[in-house]
């Protein structure tokens, strides 16, 4: 009997992903949250973490069917030294925990944490790709992928991302943009609000005697509600400031502290259809968004609400308008504004029309809200653009200050730059005053033109002169220098258009991370570079012509009718 | 200060002047780079 031959396929070996998400369990949550959409799209992927284990463990739950394999970086393990503490000891307790990442064969490391730390330990690792920003040898920072960039320039730097931070890791890591399928649920009825009352830091949360008000209000005004406060043990003290508050006596019955009772997994498991969860910016708001519960969370202090609405649709976000807000965590602040700017009466309104219907509209928290609170506030809504990305909008026509504008710009520009994916953008409704600012702004975008028109005049020179057959080195230096020159000027325009800010610290980015081992190599770079800057300056420049033209043909016709 | 701090201290200056000699960081220094920082978070409290 004839053998029949076979090939048999090449088996090829899995690759593996490593995450580096060394921050707090929100951020981890955030990552969850992300891959797994990662794994719809991409099943065919090892996944592996690496955590702080005080961040990692109380989110086993959710980790340990997600991840492949989760690595914890466990602080008092590293510590650890036979005998007397020292260095020595560390530094092979380090070499022990880096191997045991290697032994993984990882394939790509994207660092998802962004910090001094994790960028260190990144260069420690190896990787046939390395996502995300880490050290060279020389102790600079390197970050290669736009994205990256994007997140380094535009996130570390200032308030104007327009995205949201699952959707930013989505991004990095390349996660296909896919419209979501949202499940439409039947409406219940919502009697139970968890609260949590607290966050990490003083400046993003209300003092305890706001939210007595809120849950007098509240209970007083639907006997049908009860109202679970939750937090951490270290937060107990606060939140039985609010429990024993004189004000609430007489609803006791109706208010269950939790507050350091509960593990995360707990309060995971007691979110249902019947829970309207309401807080400020902190870990508990996105474990509710990823069992599908709805949020509505105050924004305070240096809580960006683009970046933080907890991921899911129909989530609301309240913030204030406070000038300086958001702020950075080093900013003194003494007077805290933007705790004064939300309302205690906005927040019960809008919870009053959530527990009820689902949503909050325009109608009914502009009828039951006087315009002293409705203008120091904005509130956001949530939902998921067609592709697959979510975007928040304001509930109340109007109300878009310039950064909001400024924000949508963006979105489309980073979308279509970074990635050739567009969204569309509905004309933006601005004031006349967002209209004047806006206008100041077309010179501003002229000028960054005009500069990475130069700069790529001055790169081609150079790669002109390089590629003659005498090339002469003192016009290759007067070209460089003219490029100096030019980056220089970047810094100018930032300075007197600080809304441009992002389009600036990119370039920034971009130019000291250009690609190439020689000179021909990195003009070219730099050529290509400034030729996306000068794309770049012209979407947001056409974008910004059109919405001021929109604006004014508006404008006439209302002024052409009220003539009439 | 304790040894161990001091160990570190040591580690880093030395480190800080091969650097000024325009020497790369040995993985040796980037781990001391690593642990340096992450005390320096673990420290402050954060992340």
């Amino acid at each position: 009997m004839g053998a029949i031959k076979q090939d048999t396929p090449k088996e090829t070996a899995q690759k593996t992903i490593a995450l580096l998400q060394l921050t707090r369990i929100g951020d981890i949550v955030q990552t969850v949250q992300m891959v797994k959409e990662l794994r719809e799209v991409n099943p065919e992927y090892r996944v592996v973490l690496i955590a702080r284990k005080q961040f990692a463990n109380p989110l086993s739950f959710l980790l340990k069917d997600l991840f492949d394999e989760t690595i914890l970086l466990d602080f008092d393990d590293l510590l650890n030294t036979q005998g007397t503490l020292n260095l020595a000891g560390v530094r092979k307790n380090i070499q022990t925990f880096v191997n045991r990442i290697n032994s993984q064969n990882v394939s790509v490391l994207i660092n998802l944490s962004f910090s001094k730390t994790s960028n260190y330990l990144a260069s420690l690792i190896n990787s046939e790709h390395k996502i995300g920003t880490r050290f060279d040898r020389n102790a600079n920072i390197q970050v290669t992928d736009k994205w990256s960039q994007f997140v380094y320039s535009n996130i570390m730097t200032g308030p104007m991302c327009p995205f949201n931070l699952v959707d930013v890791f989505k991004l990095i890591v390349g996660v296909k943009a896919t419209k979501k399928n949202i499940e439409k649920k039947e409406f219940k009825t919502k009697t139970k609000l968890v609260i949590h009352p607290f966050a990490s830091q003083e400046k993003k949360m209300w003092k305890p005697s706001k939210w007595v008000e809120v849950v007098f209000k509240l209970l007083k005004n639907d006997d049908k509600l009860t109202i679970s406060l939750v937090g951490s043990s270290a937060e107990r003290n606060a939140s039985e400031e609010i429990t024993n508050s004189p004000l609430l006596k007489e609803f006791k019955n109706r208010i269950n502290n939790l507050t350091g009772l509960t593990s995360i997994k707990e309060l995971y498991d007691t979110f249902d259809d019947e829970t309207l969860f309401v807080g400020h910016d902190s870990m508990v708001g996105h474990v509710a968004a990823l069992k599908g519960v709805q949020t509505l969370t105050i924004s305070l202090g240096t809580v960006r609400p683009h970046e933080t609405t907890p991921y899911g649709d129909n989530n609301y976000n309240l913030s204030p308008r406070t000038k300086c807000f958001p702020c950075f965590p080093n900013d003194e602040c003494a007077f805290k504004q933007c705790h004064a700017d939300i309302s205690y009466q906005t927040v019960v309104t809008s919870i009053k029309q959530l527990t009820k219907e689902g949503k909050v509209t325009e109608e009914f928290i502009v009828k039951e809200n006087s315009t002293f609170h409705l203008n120091s506030a904005n509130l956001y809504k949530s939902s998921f653009s067609d592709n697959g990305l979510l975007k928040i909008n304001p509930v109340i026509s109007n109300t878009s200050d310039v950064k909001d504008v400024m924000r949508a710009y963006y979105r489309l520009s980073w979308l279509y730059m970074l990635n050739e994916i567009e969204e569309n953008l509905d004309y933006p409704e601005i004031s006349q005053k967002v209209y004047a600012e806006l206008l100041t702004l077309m010179n501003g975008l002229q000028h960054y033109f005009e500069l990475a028109d130069f700069g790529m005049k001055y790169s081609r020179y150079i790669l002109e002169e390089i590629s003659g057959e005498t090339p002469n080195l003192s016009n290759i230096k007067a070209y460089s220098s003219k490029i100096d020159e030019i980056d220089g000027l970047h810094l100018v325009i930032k300075e007197n258009f600080p809304l441009l800010a992002p389009l600036v610290d990119f370039s920034i980015i971009l130019k000291g991370n250009l690609f190439g081992s020689n000179v021909v190599e990195l003009t070219e770079s730099s050529f290509y570079a400034y030729s996306d800057l000068a794309n770049h300056s012209k979407i947001i420049y056409d974008l910004n012509e059109k919405t001021i033209t929109e604006f004014k043909i508006k404008n006439n016709k209302i002024n052409s009718i009220a003539q009439r | 200060m304790s040894n161990f701090s001091k160990e570190i201290v040591d580690a880093l200056d030395s480190l800080k002047k091969s650097a000024a000699d325009g020497k790369e960081h040995t993985n040796e220094e980037m781990e001391v780079l690593f642990l340096a920082s992450l005390l320096e978070e673990e420290n402050n409290g954060r992340n």
